[in-house]
């Protein structure tokens, strides 16, 4: 399985620091890309990954509140209704998109969710839908 | 003019940075050839297991690169004179027989040195050359021959290509001017041998809590493994506290770390040897500061380890090396086998401390350390000289850290004038607009921690698959000195114009190669950081797979790196004002010093008087007058013409950043409105008003409340007193730390008044730490009776009328007792103040669990928030007694004046910028930014005038919620722009796996 | 005086030295529009045939302007305001209350569309004037199908309304066939529609809000080359290659309409323009029903959707 997460700098790049800090074990298949904020992650960017053939995708950020630009994840969350619900409406297993707030210090519920997550992905299979072939 | 700091430890580093940071020359010197002191040695710091040497090497390394900043290692004072502003020291460098300036550190002389010598760094535990560095990481990074091992054969002359050997050199007189001294010599280790009962150096698997602690380190004797003498892995472990402390014969004090570190050590233990049962034997568990109580908690709730509370008096070693312990709990003997017994041994003053306190003039206390003052906690007995860390009192790193900051701010008021040492010249930037991408890449073994999971060969290999990389290597530390020096000449010979380091994480790490790459003559945003430790080794077990997957974060970091472009430091103009929230110790000492340094200040007190809780104190348990002080303070804050203070006032509303705050503060008179560059808050804590044991009856008081009575003169003729109430519980996990010096200090004034009064402790652990364990033996000694109870058996509180009774059960006598005294007292709990919630919304920095303020590092960064330019004093950050709360409050001015005595401040580049020819205004962006820092403005054309946004780039934080807003990606954050993310995805998922 | 004529009388009253209007085409009944003056005014027209949407041509012109909008027109009009795109005090809007616009894909499988030389409506009935003679037939057979569930069929922006202000539909019963299908159904509706997709664009180039000069998903005249400096590579925004597939073709337009939340106007110019008769109205109708029921966003707010907060909690 292949899971891309976009991972906030603040809290859950942190957070899945502090998991390998606390040597927590989680899944090879999860792979993380470092943004400032979940706020910024372009939908865009969560196509072209299930394009490139990711069969999983997470929105990683700080929890409602505690975002370190004040907002950045409640528009992370919009951004994220609006896909997951236009990717079901295509008929696109929307459980692949996964929108998880987790702090700098919940390395175990980061390591936990990501063993989760992968568990779900490998009962849907590989992704084929979107995925770009020659 | 210039400053002396004597000891390279973590207290010494932290002051010479501060100072450093501050614009000021600093001399430090060390004993031995390498900075880095105890915690060096350290395998993880508690209570967040970070990896020690992980947090400690970025800051080796700023040392060693800061322009302001010139270490004398393996020297010592020889003599001292002058006086404050003016002292004129004479410093022996010794030999170290190899040139600093030429050594590289390659360590080809280490593996050929024929002689084996006791490795000091591992304890004794393993051997290591006669030419040795100390540890890889260390700074400086060069070998140094230990003539009293080396056999003198040349060996290592001969293979030396850097011909840096030198065996006639000789010792060396340095004479230097400097204004102010800081000692921050550190502490010894007590020499378990002293205790002969226990068994150490004679029995194989009794080892020192150093010991243990290489052990546990991964590159420590065993890599990590913990093996007995008999390569056992021992599967029951006793650790022993208070060995050397809380000890008639040998030292009284408590060491107040070895309680936290035994847990930690338990924790560490249990992790590599999940089946390992472990047993920690303490009279008190002393795990009073911040984090600690729900760390001990985490070790016997999550890892099993378990606390006895009674202390070892003999060991006995059986035929097959096991110990049988033999300790006394509730006056009954007991005796247990274990596989291995840890001594965690105390602090004591160090070999240098006296020759020194009598080249430098300064009296030492009687326990040998260096003398304060609670009052003056950072200074010594002679004018311009200072102290920090375990010179003069056992503590732990952050508490050394703030005194380390404490003291670099008190040595700031005899700095006349700011040095004038110039921004470090770098060498003018190659520009590399329109090249190709040649990429270097770097993987890091980190000694085993990713060697071991990762095939960091493979991974090296892999790289050089990959598009636009010309250069590809693996290195043993990439942090260390002589990697970054291997960069830079790869950087040099191979003509790189990006660098990808595969590493740790970029939170820690990044600044240090980013420098790197300035050094090398390239644009430091040219870099890219991949985590294949925190975020791969650490994280799993299977070596192939974490391999790839190590590849395919590697892949998608050359991608991006292919996109990286140079980019420009913002730099903004620094206000030199401080707004200080909060007019307790902590405000009015950091509002003064601030003052004292020519800085403004604007001090904001809720209440109608300045004071806070030192309003409530009337004696120290040292017999000082709080009183005093606060007069003392009050009146110097209310004439000083650089403090303006607003009482019943408070923050309304804050804008800006860093170096240019504007604030709103509501005060009776209206709203007022300030411009500053640095913020400190410093709003304190209060005590709880218990719930519990019938406090609101007129005969429960809490300890605040009894020492005002006994400040109006009524002293009880008998009184009980409760511990941890509020404390320690479900509701709230953490220890207050200052309630049992609190209980102390009264029961001592009520006997010190009324010799025949009757005052009984029912406490869970005494937690008199450091120098305050005296105050605890004193008190038994002069007849307060302590009791000890458990949570689970609580003291019970009747109210009959006016009447009251405790009723307890004391463990001795195995049976229920019943007191009816005067006055039952409740040490109540330190709580957070409820507006702290509210503040941290307006100031953007985050709370902890318990609601206190949560600095940036529990560790390194004890006063400093993650949010440039905001810091931390006081209660506010954790409860504390008055010595701490200064200190704190120093540290804090400290920090802030390394931003407040510049003129300019240079920010992260990372900013939104737009793509004009892809803009068309439609102000989405605008309307989106939670820190309105996009405009629409206009721009002149050859054709006229165009509407386009536009970002403020020193306002923008590089959220990115614009350009994910943007439907045409015409704003982009740099160095996460729409196609450097989009390439990342690609190399990541382009590697199957 | 009839629809035509009152609209040709505030055109004139407007005094706009522009006219954006429908006019009709030669020899056959289908309406363009036009930019005209004043002394043009007499070509003007208005019927069900009337289908285009001026608010795109709108942002080409500079000065005062006077202009035929549709409830779904002026959707179009306000949101552009709201972006900055067009000035509210350089239009001078004639708003219509509309009833729904002919299909003409429709009404051609009924009558041969060169036979038609007129269309006007009548009650519930389109009249047909003919070469030779004149049809009725029910307008129920030939409407738009996107009319059917017209939110705004009253302009919510017009400096004079001709006509009765109407109520709209509120609901999204269009969607149900779809939303009640099974996940799978629904992937084969959809792949199979994609898979139609040639991905000529048309529907980007007709829809008013898609004005951005370079699309993200496909921008056409981006100078990269292979000597493109990875700068000038960093900040451009590339997302789909040029090949046409379906699975490309959905992302396209998955896109395209997650662009358009909160700002679609609902006129259906990208299901007219669409060559091959793609319901991408459906995907827009998904979304502004999620704008509405999950958000309780109004597209008459003045903030962009897109930069509103939404405090969802967790």
């Amino acid at each position: 399985m292949k899971i891309v997460v976009f991972a906030c700098n603040w809290c859950s790049y942190a957070g899945a620091d502090l998991a390998g800090v606390s040597r927590l074990k989680y899944p090879e298949d999860v792979k993380i890309i470092r943004v400032m904020c979940s706020g910024m992650v372009n939908p865009a960017w969560i196509l072209r990954a299930f394009r490139q053939g990711a069969d999983g995708v997470v929105i990683a950020g700080c929890h409602p509140g505690d975002c370190h630009y004040m907002v950045g994840n409640y528009y992370a969350k919009k951004r994220y209704i609006l896909l997951k619900e236009l990717l079901n409406f295509i008929g696109f297993e929307d459980e692949r998109l996964k929108l998880l707030w987790a702090s700098a210090s919940e390395g175990k519920k980061f390591a936990e969710e990501m063993a989760a997550f992968k568990n779900v992905v490998e009962n849907l299979g590989e992704q084929e839908k979107l995925r770009w072939k020659e | 003019m210039s400053v002396l700091i004597v000891g390279g430890g973590i207290a010494g580093i932290q002051a010479s940075l501060d100072l450093a940071d501050s614009g000021l020359k600093v001399y430090l010197v060390e004993k031995l050839p390498v900075i880095g002191g105890r915690m060096s040695q350290l395998d993880k710091t508690f209570p967040t297991n970070d990896c020690s040497m992980c947090i400690l090497s970025p800051k080796l390394n700023e040392v060693a690169r800061h322009e302001n900043i010139e270490i004398i290692s393996n020297a010592e004072i020889v003599a001292v004179e002058g006086e404050a502003g003016n002292f004129r020291v004479k410093i022996r460098r010794n030999p170290t027989y190899v040139d600093r300036s030429k050594c590289t550190g390659c360590g080809v002389c280490a593996t050929l040195c024929p002689v084996n010598a006791i490795d000091e760094y591992n304890e004794g535990m393993s051997y290591r050359s006669a030419i040795f560095l100390r540890y890889p990481q260390a700074v400086p990074k060069a070998y140094v021959i230990d003539r009293s091992r080396c056999v003198g054969c040349g060996i290592c002359q001969n293979v030396c290509v850097a011909k840096a050997v030198d065996y006639t050199q000789k010792e060396e007189i340095i004479e230097l001017n400097v204004s102010s001294i800081i000692l921050a010599l550190g502490g010894k280790l007590f020499d378990a041998r002293r205790r002969g009962e226990y068994g150490y150096g004679i029995y194989p698997n009794v080892i020192t809590s150093i010991q243990f602690e290489r052990l546990l380190s991964a590159t420590g004797p065993y890599e990590g493994h913990v093996f007995r003498s008999d390569g056992k892995v021992p599967k029951k472990i006793a650790i022993l506290q208070c060995v050397g402390s809380r000890d008639a014969k040998t030292n009284p004090y408590c060491s107040s770390v070895c309680c936290t570190y035994a847990t930690k050590h338990a924790i560490i233990a249990k992790e590599h040897i999940p089946d390992a049962e472990i047993h920690i034997f303490a009279m008190d568990v002393r795990t009073f500061g911040k984090g600690f109580e729900e760390y001990a908690n985490r070790a016997k709730e999550e890892y099993g380890v378990i606390y006895h509370k009674a202390r070892v008096a003999k060991i006995f070693q059986k035929k097959n090396g096991n110990l049988i312990v033999k300790y006394e709990r509730d006056g009954k003997s007991f005796e247990e086998e274990f596989d291995l017994v840890v001594l965690s041994v105390g602090f004591e003053a160090c070999e240098d401390i006296r020759k020194y306190s009598e080249i430098f003039g300064i009296n030492l206390n009687e326990y040998g350390f260096v003398l304060t003052d609670s009052f003056s906690p950072v200074e010594t007995s002679k004018p311009g000289i200072f102290v920090a860390g375990i010179a003069c009192e056992p503590k732990d790193i952050p508490e050394s850290v703030a005194q380390a900051s404490a003291s670099a701010a008190k040595a700031l008021s005899y700095e006349k004038e700011r040095a004038v040492v110039g921004k470090k010249e770098f060498p003018p930037e190659r520009d590399v607009i329109g090249e190709v991408p040649r990429i270097g890449v770097f993987v890091c073994h980190c000694g085993i921690n990713i060697a071991s999971t990762v095939d960091v060969e493979e991974l090296a290999n892999f790289a050089k698959t990959l598009d636009g990389v010309v250069f590809s290597d693996h290195v043993l530390f990439a942090c260390s000195a002589d990697s970054q020096e291997r960069i830079k000449k790869a950087i040099k010979d191979y003509n790189l114009n990006r660098i990808v380091v595969a590493a740790c994480t970029p939170r820690t790490h990044e600044p240090l190669f980013r420098r790197t790459l300035m050094e090398a003559g390239l644009n430091p945003y040219l870099f890219e950081f991949v985590n294949i430790r925190e975020q791969c080794s650490w994280v799993h077990r299977d070596k192939a797979r974490a391999t790839e997957k190590a590849k395919s974060l590697l892949s998608a970091g050359v991608h991006k790196a292919r996109l990286l472009e140079p980019l420009q430091f913002v730099e903004v103009n620094v206000v030199k004002k401080a707004l200080i929230l909060g007019g307790g110790l902590a405000g009015m000492t950091a509002a003064l010093e601030l003052a004292k340094r020519g800085i403004e200040c604007y001090l904001v007190e809720k209440d109608s008087e300045l004071g806070g809780n030192l309003r409530h104190i009337y004696y120290t348990i040292d017999g000082k007058n709080p009183q005093d002080l606060l007069r003392k303070l009050v009146a110097e804050v209310e004439s000083n013409d650089r403090i303006k203070v607003f009482k019943n006032s408070t923050l309304e509303s804050v804008e800006g950043f860093v170096g240019n705050y504007r604030s709103r503060i509501k005060t009776p008179n209206g709203i007022v409105e300030i411009n500053h560059g640095a913020i400190i808050v410093a709003t304190g804590a209060r005590e709880y008003k218990p719930k519990e044991f019938g406090y609101g009856h007129r005969k429960v008081i809490t300890q605040v409340e009894l020492e005002e009575r006994i400040g109006r003169g009524e002293v009880p003729k008998s009184v009980v007193m409760i511990q941890c109430v509020g404390s320690r519980n479900d509701y709230r996990p953490y220890c207050s730390r200052i309630c049992c010096q609190a209980a102390i200090k009264n029961a001592l004034k009520i006997k010190e008044l009324n010799p025949e009064a009757e005052v009984l402790i029912l406490f869970r652990d005494i937690r008199t730490y450091g120098f305050l364990e005296k105050y605890y033996e004193r008190a038994s000694r002069e007849g307060v009776i302590f009791v000890h109870y458990t949570p689970e058996n609580p003291p019970v509180v009747r109210t009959n009328g006016d009447e009251v009774e405790v009723e307890f059960y004391d463990e001795i006598l195995g049976e229920k007792l019943i007191s009816k005294p005067e006055l039952v007292v409740l040490s109540s709990a330190t709580v957070p103040n409820e507006d702290n919630k509210e503040l941290s919304k307006l100031l953007k920095v985050p709370l902890d669990q318990n609601g206190f303020f949560l600095e940036a590092h529990p560790k390194l960064r004890p006063v400093d928030f993650a949010t440039e330019g905001i810091f931390l004093a006081g209660l506010a950050h954790s409860p504390r007694l008055i010595p701490e709360t200064i200190s704190l409050a120093l540290a804090a001015v400290s920090r802030a004046m390394t931003l407040l005595s510049k003129d300019k401040i240079i920010m992260d580049a990372s900013k939104a910028e737009v793509a004009r020819e892809r803009c068309d205004a439609c102000g989405i962006c605008v309307k989106a930014c939670p820190v309105s820092a996009i405009e629409i403005a206009e721009f002149k054309t050859r054709t006229g005038v165009e509407l386009k946004a536009s970002v403020k780039k020193a306002i923008c934080l590089g959220c990115g919620i614009c350009s994910a807003s943007c439907p045409k990606g015409a704003i982009v954050v740099k160095g996460f722009t729409f196609d450097q993310i989009k390439s990342a995805l690609d190399g990541l998922l382009e590697v199957s796996a | 005086m009839n629809e035509v004529e009152k609209i040709r009388e505030e055109l004139k009253k407007s005094g706009a030295e522009r006219i954006v209007a429908f006019v009709k085409k030669e020899n056959e009944p289908r309406e363009v529009l036009a930019v005209l003056s004043q002394k043009d005014i007499d070509k003007v027209t208005f019927s069900p045939l009337s289908v285009n949407n001026p608010a795109k041509l709108l942002m080409q012109l500079n000065g005062k302007v006077a202009v035929v909008a549709k409830g779904c027109d002026a959707m179009a009009i306000r949101q552009l305001i709201k972006e900055g795109k067009l000035k509210r005090e350089n239009l001078f809007i004639v708003g219509i209350s509309c009833r729904g616009v002919i299909d003409y894909r429709k009404l051609s499988k009924i009558e041969k569309l060169s036979e038609i030389r007129e269309v006007r409506l009548e009650g519930e009935e389109v009249v047909l004037k003919m070469r030779n003679g004149e049809k009725r037939i029910p307008f129920a057979e030939v409407i738009e199908e996107n009319c059917l569930y017209c939110e705004h069929p009253t302009p919510v922006i017009y400096d004079v309304l001709i006509g009765e202000a109407r109520e709209g539909r509120k609901d999204f019963s269009d969607l149900e066939k779809l939303e009640k299908m099974s996940r799978e159904e629904r992937w084969e509706y959809w792949i199979s529609q994609f898979e139609r997709c040639i991905r000529c664009h048309a529907c980007r180039s007709v829809c008013p809000l898609c004005y951005c000069e370079e699309c993200i998903v496909d921008p056409s005249n981006l100078a990269i080359s292979p000597m493109s400096t990875a700068e000038d590579k960093a900040s451009y925004p590339r997302l789909l290659g040029k090949t046409v597939n379906a699975k490309d073709n959905a992302i396209y337009h998955i896109i395209r309409v997650l662009h358009h939340a909160g700002r679609c106007s609902g006129c259906g110019e990208c299901e007219r323009a669409c060559p091959m008769e793609l319901p991408l109205r459906k995907l827009e109708r998904k979304l502004e029903k999620v704008v509405k029921e999950v958000f309780g966003y109004d597209l008459n707010e003045d903030i962009p959707f897109f930069s509103k907060l939404d405090m969802l909690g967790d």
